[in-house]
């Protein structure tokens, strides 16, 4: 190319800057978005796992419980760097009980890499100064914490327990408090929850635990990350923690409606870029008319329009794509500081596709400039020959035949008329065009609308559906006993075989006799034939301990305790009333990003019932167990069957204690009979409502029906039974248990087997005290209704029946509260005492211990599943989530809003725009008459009256976008 | 007879790049009531920037402009607006018809955006002395270029402005069609008593009027 013409090319370019500007704009706009779009997608799916890894941590896998690094796992080649924590002692609360979190030092690279942040104050820097974790500071009792304030740790050098009188207490400043991580992060009880400096660390010359976290390769960035952990392991004997919250979560990412939306932002920005060009190129056309004039080329002219073009449109499309990619840069980096984590990602595919809006906007341009110059050229040869026609006719003759016209323009009429006759004076094509085009609009956006309603008619149904549920549930070997009796008539033949061991008639000379008559006969009275046992001998299951028999002159009485194993078929009972869901927990579940709701509840499953009537077998036991395998020929139980579900799911005795409002109790009242409804009773906790699930062999026990009495059997919270509740460093079964045994610890009360062995007497007349209390009904309610459960009452009831059990019972928090009261007696009675005198700590207390969780939409976006799941594991909360179900529906109707949300905001956007173009048009073609009208004398906003009654006519055929259409050519029209 | 309009000092100079234009230099005109005046002067005289200052489509660098005792250059937009319907009349070389409405609707146009109704009998005997009764009910597309520029005139007379303003209205026509409309012109300035200024290159057509102005430059001189 000439250098002089090159010249003459800038010069033009430069005397036209604010032409050109436009067309810059417009073309920088374009790449803009199409690129933001782009960079978008990517970084939504970058958003999503940093976010996990925010709580997570970033790291791959963690070697812990080990004092010795293994140099397989440093040198791996798909593992890059790692870190250390090292944790020197373990945390005591002040009543001496581990809680579990470690005091120790993690290197800043452990920081980092496990996303470890404050979320107040600082990391320590002094040696008396510490921070810690929201969970360890509750697991020591510190709820309200504030930076500055002192804090007691606690611990024993040297072990993880000790005796009481080495504890060592040692007060320090807290200096820093962090994001939860020690009750969130797989194996996150290897890592300490409480940071001090090194040197504090070393100074409690103690190490008891070291744990490593190594990242993973960035190269294997979007594997089979399952893949590479297996991998890494079959290389090796150790088994690290792999983690699977981050590197199992998979994100919301639709490929098809980012893809839609690609194709929906191309589409508007192709379209606006070729507008402009074409608007640039069309007031270009004389110059290059006059270049031919002077005798350019049709190459020199062809090469100056290209080059004038690729001056505009490179530079602002590079210039769209760098602005694409630095907005996104600052958008991403502001949302990673404040989660502590990066996740910027842009690659070549994304900068090639933004320049390809550019190329296609300029060929489309090139094919629409090539359909007007044939137009125009058809139209000219058109017009001339209309001309020659009418030139070769006789003119008086031809205007004779013309249509006259009757006219009624008056001074009122005289705006609507103007207007009317000037659309009229289009052609039909545009007019009919036009209208056509806004009802197209109008179309598009019902049909986007209405698929979005439709989706949000489906979340919305289903919104209220329960997302999770969780109940707080005791590792324990817990057994159920039912306590029975079966009364004989004096020469014990009364038919029923009821010895747990032989078959053989009652020998009476091995037991005890209670003192009272009186007793007896209340007992019998309660307790009538409570129990059909089976007569097949030794063929039941269960077992029972030795029979106390309660003698009499002609009435014996044979007291037994039966207890009911769990096997394949039941759920080992794991909650009670007395252990719940801390605080400090409630806290951080409803925290959770997309947590909508939570619910809490109480249930129990570690309380035995019993009934007038009772049947072993029609619970489930007996001679079908037998016949299924579950018992053996000498009485043993078979485990060789895992748990068999969905059986094995289900508890055997169950209740749901419900806060007893009248809402739903109206809710329960369609299974309550008329004349049983009565709303006090139940409040006050004198009526249950039972659902009886048939038992694993598929009969239905209709031993229990309406109206009968239905006993609560006491917590087994005896003395001898302290101890050997407690299932861990920091728990037992029951809450009070800690306090019972603290309690005769401190007064010296016998309470282990040694303290039997030498104070016999006084400890069998404990537990002689205590079974009799306890053979007892604890409470007693009503069953005002027994209904054999369906899926439907199941599913109709899914906030209330939270848990499974083949007798559950719905109950008012009344009778949990009756229960504790009752328990309290005993427990008072067992340490002599009047029950006012009973200390707090050997109480039973009511707690929540339940959770029903419901989601929102940005659920789907924030891994709440994942999160709460393992929030839940990692608090002793069994779960289940039916949030996949659910899910769908969150998913389908952000989607939509998404894909179709982006279709109406497309189509508004063109619709706005076509209408500027007919508007700026229109000015154009019709600037003669309205030059014209304003010579007349006609004033200004009449004018615009004019064209905005033209424009009112053409929106009313999408009246969704009337009123913006109306706004952006009313202001076209003033100017 | 008395003055319907002045100007006194006016003048316009148009700024092409860094380059000065006076297209007018200061001058001083009076117009009386019912005189036909026309004004000469070859192409790039001034003579159009004149008839666009005085027809108060234009506003000069300075001076004043008087018409009917008014003075037009204070007035705001819609007062302006108000007074070109009601006086000033104004005839184009290319008729300016709204080719979408007939000649009867297109002479009481004027009116109409004055929000009055014509007096359909006025209307029926302007058409008839400017000879367009059977162009009523046409469009501008079924008319002659002479009979298009009838309507035109007719449009300007009939709210009985202060002043027509003709800029070169026998343009477009041939000499039959020309001689026609100056014809005219004369005719309603005398019946109507109507000042008519026009603006013409054409000295035979100038000579119809009552005073003739020459522009030379920007200049106006008798």
């Amino acid at each position: 190319m000439d250098k002089r013409l090159f010249e003459i090319i800038l010069v033009s370019i430069k005397r036209r800057w604010k032409d050109v500007a436009r067309t810059c704009v417009a073309a920088f706009l374009a790449v803009f978005f199409v690129t933001g779009i782009l960079i978008f997608e990517e970084n939504m799916f970058e958003w999503q796992v940093a976010s996990n890894k925010d709580r997570f941590g970033n790291w791959f896998i963690m070697e812990a419980n080990t004092r010795e690094q293994s140099q397989y796992f440093v040198n791996h080649s798909k593992l890059d760097g790692y870190a250390e924590a090292l944790s020197a002692v373990v945390l005591y609360d002040d009543k001496g009980r581990s809680t579990g979190s470690m005091v120790g030092y993690m290197s800043k690279e452990f920081l980092k890499m496990g996303c470890i942040n404050t979320t107040e104050g600082r990391f320590p820097k002094a040696d008396n100064e510490i921070a810690m974790d929201w969970n360890s500071l509750s697991n020591i009792g510190i709820t309200n914490p504030k930076v500055g304030q002192k804090v007691t740790i606690r611990y024993y050098e040297g072990s993880l327990s000790g005796d009481e009188k080495d504890c060592i207490e040692e007060e320090m400043v807290l200096v820093g408090i962090l994001e939860d991580y020690s009750n969130v992060w797989c194996r996150s009880r290897y890592i300490p929850g409480a940071l001090v400096t090194k040197a504090k660390y070393e100074s409690f010359n103690n190490n008891c635990m070291t744990a490593y976290i190594y990242e993973l390769d960035s190269e294997y960035r979007n594997s089979d990350y399952r893949a590479i952990y297996d991998e890494i392991l079959s290389g090796t004997e150790l088994k690290p923690a792999y983690n699977m919250y981050v590197y199992d979560f998979i994100p919301w990412n639709s490929e098809n409606v980012y893809s839609y939306m690609y194709v929906i932002v191309m589409v508007i920005g192709i379209a606006a870029l070729t507008y402009q060009l074409l608007v640039y190129n069309s007031s270009r056309s004389k110059a290059y008319e006059l270049m031919g004039k002077l005798g350019a080329s049709r190459s020199q002219i062809g090469i100056m329009a290209f080059v004038e073009n690729a001056l505009i449109l490179v530079p602002s499309g590079l210039l769209g794509i760098i602005g694409a990619a630095l907005t996104g840069w600052i958008v991403c980096t502001i949302i990673g500081l404040n989660m502590g984590v990066s996740f910027y990602y842009i690659n070549i595919e994304v900068l090639a596709k933004g320049l390809l809006a550019i190329f296609i906007a300029v060929l489309v341009e090139l094919i629409i400039s090539r359909v007007i110059t044939i137009k125009k050229a058809f139209a000219n040869t058109r017009n001339a020959k209309r001309i020659v026609a009418l030139e070769q006719r006789e003119y008086k003759a031809h205007l004779q035949n013309q249509k006259k016209v009757k006219s009624n323009l008056n001074g009122k009429n005289v705006i609507r008329t103007l207007s009317f006759r000037f659309t009229r004076a289009n052609k039909l094509a545009q007019n009919v065009g036009v209208r056509i085009f806004s009802l197209g609009i109008s179309v598009v956006i019902v049909m986007c609308a209405v698929r979005i309603y439709d989706t949000y008619v489906l979340y919305n149904k289903n919104k209220d559906n329960i997302d999770l549920t969780g109940t707080f549930e005791v590792e324990n070997d817990f057994t159920l006993n039912i306590p029975y009796y079966i009364s004989y008539k004096a020469d014990g033949s009364d038919g029923y075989d009821n010895r747990a061991h032989d078959s053989g008639k009652l020998d009476l000379s091995d037991y005890q006799v209670t003192p009272t008559v009186e007793e007896i006969n209340a007992l019998c009275n309660q307790f009538n034939r409570v129990l059909d046992v089976p007569d097949y001998g030794k063929y039941y299951v269960g077992s029972s301990t030795t029979p106390t028999i309660l003698g009499g002159n002609d009435k014996i009485m044979s007291r037994h305790y039966f207890s009911l194993f769990r096997g394949p078929f039941f759920k080992e009972p794991k909650t009670n009333i007395t252990r719940g869901i801390s605080d400090y927990v409630k806290k951080s579940i409803e925290s959770i990003n997309g947590v909508e709701s939570v619910t809490y509840g109480v249930y129990e499953s570690q309380r035995a019932w019993s009934w007038d009537g009772m049947s072993l077998e029609k619970m489930g036991y007996g001679r079908l167990a037998y016949e299924k395998g579950f018992v053996t020929d000498d009485g043993g139980v078979s485990n060789t069957q895992m748990s068999v579900q969905p059986y094995a799911s289900r508890d055997i005795f169950g209740t749901e204690y419900i806060t007893p409002t009248k809402e739903l109790y109206e809710r329960l009242c369609k299974y309550i009979d008329t004349d049983r409804q009565d709303y006090d009773a139940f409040a006050s906790g004198d009526q249950v409502i039972v659902f009886v699930e048939d038992n694993p062999y598929g009969v239905y026990d209709d031993t229990l029906t309406t109206g009968k009495t239905i006993n609560y059997a006491y917590y087994e919270m005896l003395p001898e039974r302290y101890n050997s509740h407690i299932v861990s460093d920091r728990q037992y079964i029951f809450e009070a248990d800690e306090g019972c045994l603290r309690h005769m610890v401190v007064h010296g009360i016998p309470y282990s087997k040694i303290d039997y062995e030498l104070y016999p007497e006084w400890y069998e007349e404990q537990i002689r005290l205590f079974r009799r209390a306890v053979m007892k009904p604890c409470v007693k309610t009503e069953a005002a209704a027994v209904v054999r459960i369906t899926d439907e009452i199941k599913k109709e009831l899914s906030d209330i029946l939270v848990n499974s059990a083949y007798y559950m019972a719905v109950a008012s928090t009344e009778l949990a509260d009756k229960a504790c009261r009752k328990q309290d007696e005993i427990t008072a009675e067992l340490f002599e005492m009047n029950i006012e005198e009973l200390p707090e700590e050997c109480r039973t207390k009511m707690v929540y211990n339940q959770i029903v969780v419901k989601y929102n939409l940005i659920s789907t976006i924030s891994a709440t599943d994942n999160i709460l799941s393992t929030y839940c594991e990692e608090n002793g909360i069994g779960y289940k989530s039916y949030a996949t179900t659910n899910e769908q529906y969150r998913t389908d109707f952000i989607n939509a809003v998404l894909q179709y949300g982006t279709t109406i905001i497309a189509v508004i956007v063109i619709n706005m725009l076509i209408c500027a173009i007919i508007a700026k048009n229109r000015i154009e073609t019709r600037r003669y008459k309205t030059e014209l009208l304003l010579r007349l004398g006609a004033e200004k906003r009449d004018v615009r009256k004019v064209f905005m009654i033209e424009a009112v006519r053409e929106a009313l055929w999408c009246v969704f976008t009337l009123p913006i259409v109306l706004a952006i050519q009313y202001r076209i029209y003033s100017v | 007879m008395e003055a319907i309009l002045k100007v006194e000092g006016i003048s316009k100079t148009y700024i092409a790049g860094s380059v000065e234009v006076p297209a007018l230099k200061k001058c001083d005109l009076v117009f009386e009531k019912g005189e036909f005046v026309a004004i000469i002067g070859k192409s790039g005289s001034g003579k159009s920037t004149l008839l666009r200052i005085l027809g108060t489509m234009d506003k000069p660098d300075g001076g004043v402009v008087e018409i009917d005792g008014q003075n037009v250059l204070n007035m705001t937009d819609k007062e302006l607006s108000a007074f070109r319907r009601q006086k000033i009349g104004y005839v184009y070389q290319d008729y300016s018809l709204f080719p979408e409405f007939t000649a009867y609707e297109n002479i009481i146009m004027p009116l109409v955006l004055d929000k009055k109704d014509a007096d359909k009998a006025e209307v029926e005997e302007l058409m008839e002395k400017l000879g367009i009764t059977h162009c009523r009910d046409k469009f501008p597309s079924q008319m002659s270029g002479g009979e298009q520029q009838r309507v035109a005139i007719a449009r300007a007379i009939i709210t009985h402005p202060a002043v027509i303003f003709a800029d070169e209205p026998t343009g477009n026509l041939d000499a039959a069609g020309a001689e026609n409309v100056v014809e005219m012109l004369s005719l309603a300035s005398e019946s109507y008593n109507q000042t008519i200024i026009m603006v013409t290159h054409d000295l035979q057509m100038a000579e119809h009027a009552d005073r003739i102005l020459t522009i030379v430059d920007g200049n106006v001189t008798q």
